[in-house]
């Protein structure tokens, strides 16, 4: 009995019910499956085996399934799914600046006396690479945060999800220009300071994006629930 | 090819479409707690509720107002959760029960309309 409870809190915590709520239907339910057993009626007869189903089901229909904000969480799952595709283009265009990368496939230079290997990327290579960084750190956002909504049972997953497809790329866009333009102020300074800033711009604009996306499909979502009677409140 | 839904199942969704009604139903006569409410069910030869399928359909009663949960006291342990029919509850018991009885004339009507042809 206590596997079946504690996984029917489970769903309940993860959905976002109430504490209160959560525990009016624990007790419910342990005095009835209590009294089921005692008349030999197996947990899995009374509640079936789809306990999260039965967990989720019940909730919605009580009205309890509320639509949280979660903004600052799906911001930073979002960012976190940016980050392969992020790393994946930093170290090919680092490796590709590298010694060893040249020794391999750079040319041959002199320099001065001497003579040594270098490779130079053709701009059209690393507009590539860097694109392809870009899809990359785009479908890792989206699918970071559709596995993080889908984890927590969110009803807003799928609008926000449709939200964050259109309008990331425009979010990525303002967070460059953005940044540009902060760069544009410090003259573009390679200072270590002044480049982490950068990337703090950058991330804060991004995050921001993601951030009023994921607010507007929450909003909607409200909304509708509201016109079809079922907001729980 | 189409599937045969076996019997126990086909059984099962059809109770699932009036479980709202019956669960009424078995409360008009005494307000119940949940397993008691399956217990009643189960006395009158609906003995397929299960799967926890009773609780959503208690919980879209009672946020339709046709049910009302009060506490009682229980033996030994904690108060436990019962339901009875509220006044708007009655009055929709009655209009679904004209609505079944008029779906079930129906239904009976096109079963024994022919003999069934082998």
């Amino acid at each position: 009995m206590k596997e079946v409870l504690a996984a029917c809190r489970r769903t309940w915590r993860r959905i976002g019910v109430r504490r209160a709520d959560a525990r009016a239907m624990t007790a419910e339910l342990e005095a009835d499956l209590a009294a089921a057993e005692s008349d030999g009626i197996s947990m899995g007869a009374y509640v079936g085996s789809d306990l999260r189903g039965f967990a989720l089901e019940w909730a919605r229909a009580r009205g309890f399934i509320r639509t949280r904000l979660a903004l600052v969480s799906t911001a930073l799952i979002s960012i976190v799914g940016v980050i392969p595709g992020a790393f994946f283009t930093l170290f090919i265009i680092f490796g590709m600046s590298s010694n060893a990368f040249a020794q391999t496939f750079g040319s041959e230079e002199r320099v001065g006396k001497t003579t040594v290997m270098t490779y130079t990327p053709s701009k059209w290579l690393l507009g590539c690479l860097y694109l392809l960084g870009a899809v990359f750190a785009y479908i890792g956002a989206l699918a970071a945060v559709s596995a993080w909504l889908s984890w927590r049972l969110d009803p807003a997953r799928s609008r926000t999800l449709r939200y964050l497809v259109l309008g990331m790329p425009l979010g990525t866009a303002v967070a460059i220009f953005v940044t540009i333009a902060f760069a544009l102020t410090q003259h573009y300074s390679t200072n270590r300071s002044v480049v982490l800033a950068e990337g703090f711009v950058a991330v804060a604009t991004f995050a921001f994006c993601v951030v009023s996306l994921r607010f507007a499909a929450v909003r909607r979502e409200r909304l509708a629930l509201v016109l079809a009677g079922e907001t729980g409140e | 090819m189409h599937r045969m839904t076996p019997e126990p199942e086909r059984t099962s969704q059809l109770l699932r479409g009036v479980l709202d009604v019956c669960l009424l139903a078995v409360l008009v006569d005494e307000p119940a707690y949940g397993y008691e409410m399956t217990r009643r069910l189960a006395a009158r030869g609906l003995d397929v509720v299960g799967e926890g399928s009773i609780y959503p359909v208690l919980g879209r009663l009672e946020r339709g107002d046709l049910v009302e949960p009060f506490q009682q006291p229980s033996d030994g342990g904690p108060p436990r959760k019962y339901y009875r029919v509220t006044p708007r509850g009655l009055s929709a018991l009655e209009r679904w029960r004209q609505e079944w009885n008029e779906t079930r004339s129906a239904i009976d009507a096109v079963l024994s309309s022919k003999e069934v042809k082998r």
